[in-house]
């Protein structure tokens, strides 16, 4: 990473920039409103001035005024004041005579050597000066005014001090934006180290975070539990795939082993045939796991939901338990049902139809002769409630989340027909409903019970 | 009959091109999607067969295409395992039937013949007669012999399809997707259960079975041109 792309500089670099258009924009303002607010000050200082020594003109003549004056003037400071005849002639002041301008105005002054004054200021010197002029009746020019080179000497040190200090505070910020942005990195560079280290193979990483923090620390903890959301799934992937594997290896061993004793011991071709028949048999039951586990899949997608239809549950359960009714009784089984008529619901007709199929056989299969199995629907103001039950073995209540597992079976049906996949795939169906679905202990036997939402 | 498979995969091809013409049809095969279409429009044929996915041109645009154009020969969908989707994208798209690979070549026998046949006369009878029995479709009213016969609806469906293959194989798989509505194999013999009530009901008591069992394959009502 070059010093000058990474972000810390960047950050450093633009808090900088900030920092030395706001100290710079400070001193305008506070420069140009002191010395507004110095001159305006003078300016009255002056008007006062002026006024005075015109009233003093106006009321005891040109004498005392001009004593008035040279009181003034032995008083000392910065302060300029001239008496004019109305032919240009200096009576007065420590400045030459001026083109007489009445009211307040910048000017050039030149001094007068002046015996009382105890600074040796150059006759030819020009200074500037703000004034205030007033003109007599009788053509006499009175001036007030104050030197204003001192001003300029005030705004440069101001300057000074601005500039001054403002190398200080960028020297500062520089320092501080580096901390600032190198803290905020560290953390950002945190999380990529974990995002790294997970590429590299090591899931279980996680980012360090504080428990109560800031907004980074909110991402952090966010990431982390995606992270783990991710860990799960892949632990499900996995597991998955291991029980396919698993499941689908035994069967394989057994139709190997099934063909080459065939074609080993079998010796008429009526003997071939119908070894490969039952070849052919049991090939068709690992397709028929494959197919299961690819509807599955398919079904998890939830792309079905898009096909969503009203469906007449009642008449759906009523024609599926008619069909069983006399499998059952093939089976020794007897089948009672209690359907509510007219139960409309959101759904997939084809996979509501699998679902009560797949109950229905799950009943049938897993309980011995003589038993009853029951089959009702109800349904309340917002709900219907789908349920098969039987009296037959049940599951004990350790067992039965885990039967809704891919190729989980009891083992006390390890022997009888079946993917294990058959209450794996209800589940997904009811998942796609956003239908609960409990398995409970029936007294004798087990209750499978769907909980759906009425249309 | 004359029929058209558009499969790209060669064994496949092989397997089904042999079983067909043992079975003593003429059979053309295209082994990618345009080809397949061409040869679709040039020629004339009983029943196209073509497989969803295959290079050049997709097996539903293949179909789609020849209806676009007013060709209505019969279609056969093969789909792929486990896909539910695919029969629905299928029919939409303008086939007749549809058969999931891999599929048993009796169940594709039985498809044609039905395929075949319905293009020819879709069955507008009301009243069917075989040999002595006597099924009066509208009325759901069954008799043999001039006796009646009370059926359960589940039987007559079966009854039904049955008769509307007369003299031709209906699979398990047929009976399970026309009358049941099922696109899955149940776990149970729900085929067996209710065939062989109908057929206690229809042929018990009679020197002449109506019902045959197919081995393996399925159910035939049989058609004896000497008793009718």
């Amino acid at each position: 990473m070059r010093f000058h792309r990474s972000l810390s500089f960047k950050l450093t670099a633009f808090y900088v920039l900030l920092f030395v258009i706001s100290v710079s924009l400070l001193f305008a303002v506070v420069g140009y409103l002191a010395q507004a607010a110095v001159e305006k000050q003078i300016r009255i200082t002056v008007k006062a001035e002026a006024e005075t020594l015109a009233a003093e003109y106006k009321a005891t003549g040109p004498l005392t005024s001009a004593a008035l004056i040279e009181s003034r003037l032995r008083r000392g400071g910065s302060a300029y004041y001239l008496l004019q005849s109305s032919s240009g002639t200096a009576i007065a002041g420590n400045v030459t005579s001026i083109n007489p301008k009445t009211g307040p105005s910048q000017l050039e002054l030149t001094l007068v050597p002046d015996v009382h004054a105890k600074s040796a200021a150059q006759p030819s010197e020009n200074r500037r000066a703000v004034g205030y002029g007033v003109k007599m009746p009788d053509g006499v020019f009175v001036l007030a005014a104050e030197n204003v080179d001192w001003l300029d000497t005030v705004a440069s040190a101001i300057r000074n001090a601005f500039i001054a200090a403002g190398l200080a505070s960028t020297v500062l910020a520089i320092l501080g934006g580096t901390l600032l942005s190198r803290g905020f990195l560290k953390r950002i560079d945190a999380i990529n180290r974990t995002a790294s280290q997970i590429m590299a193979g090591s899931i279980t990483a996680r980012i360090p975070h504080r428990a109560r923090g800031d907004e980074i620390d909110d991402l952090a903890a966010n990431l982390n539990l995606m992270l783990s959301r991710i860990e799960t799934l892949m632990d499900n992937l996995s597991q998955v795939s291991n029980d396919i594997a698993h499941d689908l290896r035994t069967p394989l061993s057994r139709l190997r082993q099934r063909l080459e004793a065939s074609r080993a011991n079998a010796v008429t071709v009526e003997e071939l045939r119908s070894e490969t028949d039952t070849a052919i048999a049991e090939t068709d039951d690992l397709l028929q796991t494959f197919s299961a586990l690819l509807r599955i899949a398919n079904i998890e997608t939830g792309k079905r939901k898009a096909g969503f239809k009203k469906v007449d549950l009642s008449e759906l359960v009523e024609f599926v338990s008619a069909t069983y009714a006399a499998v059952a009784e093939d089976h020794e089984h007897r089948l009672a049902s209690d359907i509510v008529p007219g139960v409309i619901i959101d759904g997939d007709r084809e996979l509501l139809l699998q679902l009560v199929t797949n109950l229905i056989e799950n009943a049938i299969n897993h309980t011995p002769a003589g038993s009853t199995i029951r089959i009702a629907l109800q349904c309340s103001d917002q709900d219907v409630s789908l349920s098969v039950a039987d009296d037959g073995p049940g599951i004990p209540e350790s067992e039965r989340q885990k039967v809704l597992r891919r190729f989980y079976r009891l083992e006390t049906s390890r022997t009888t027909a079946g993917s294990g996949l058959g209450l794996a795939l209800v589940g997904a169906i009811a998942e796609l409903h956003r239908a609960r679905l409990t398995l409970a202990d029936n007294e004798p036997g087990l209750i499978v019970r769907l909980v759906l939402r009425r249309a | 009959m004359k029929l058209l498979l558009i499969e790209d995969d060669k064994q496949t091809a092989d397997f089904v091109e042999r079983a067909l013409v043992r079975d003593g049809h003429a059979v053309e095969v295209a082994g990618d999607g345009t080809r397949g279409l061409e040869q679709a429009r040039a020629g004339l044929f009983d029943v196209i067969i073509v497989d969803r996915m295959l290079p050049g041109m997709d097996g539903l645009a293949i179909v789609k295409s020849l209806r676009n154009h007013g060709n209505l020969t019969p279609v056969l969908v093969l789909t792929a395992l486990g896909s539910i989707d695919d029969r629905v994208d299928g029919l939409q798209a303008g086939g007749d039937d549809y058969l999931v690979k891999p599929f048993a070549f009796a169940e594709l026998a039985a498809r044609l013949a039905a395929l075949a046949r319905r293009a020819v006369a879709v069955d507008p009878t009301m009243k069917v007669t075989i040999a002595d029995l006597e099924v009066d479709l509208v009325k759901r009213k069954v008799t043999r012999g001039g006796a009646r016969i009370i059926l359960t609806p589940v039987e007559f469906k079966v009854l039904e399809q049955l008769l509307r293959h007369r003299g031709r194989i209906v699979t398990k798989t047929m009976l399970l997707e026309e009358v049941w509505g099922f696109h899955f194999d149940p776990r149970t013999n729900i085929v067996e259960t209710h065939v062989s009530r109908l057929r206690s009901k229809i042929d018990k008591g009679f020197d002449y079975e109506l019902i045959e069992t197919a081995r393996g394959s399925g159910y035939m009502l049989r058609v004896p041109d000497a008793v009718s």
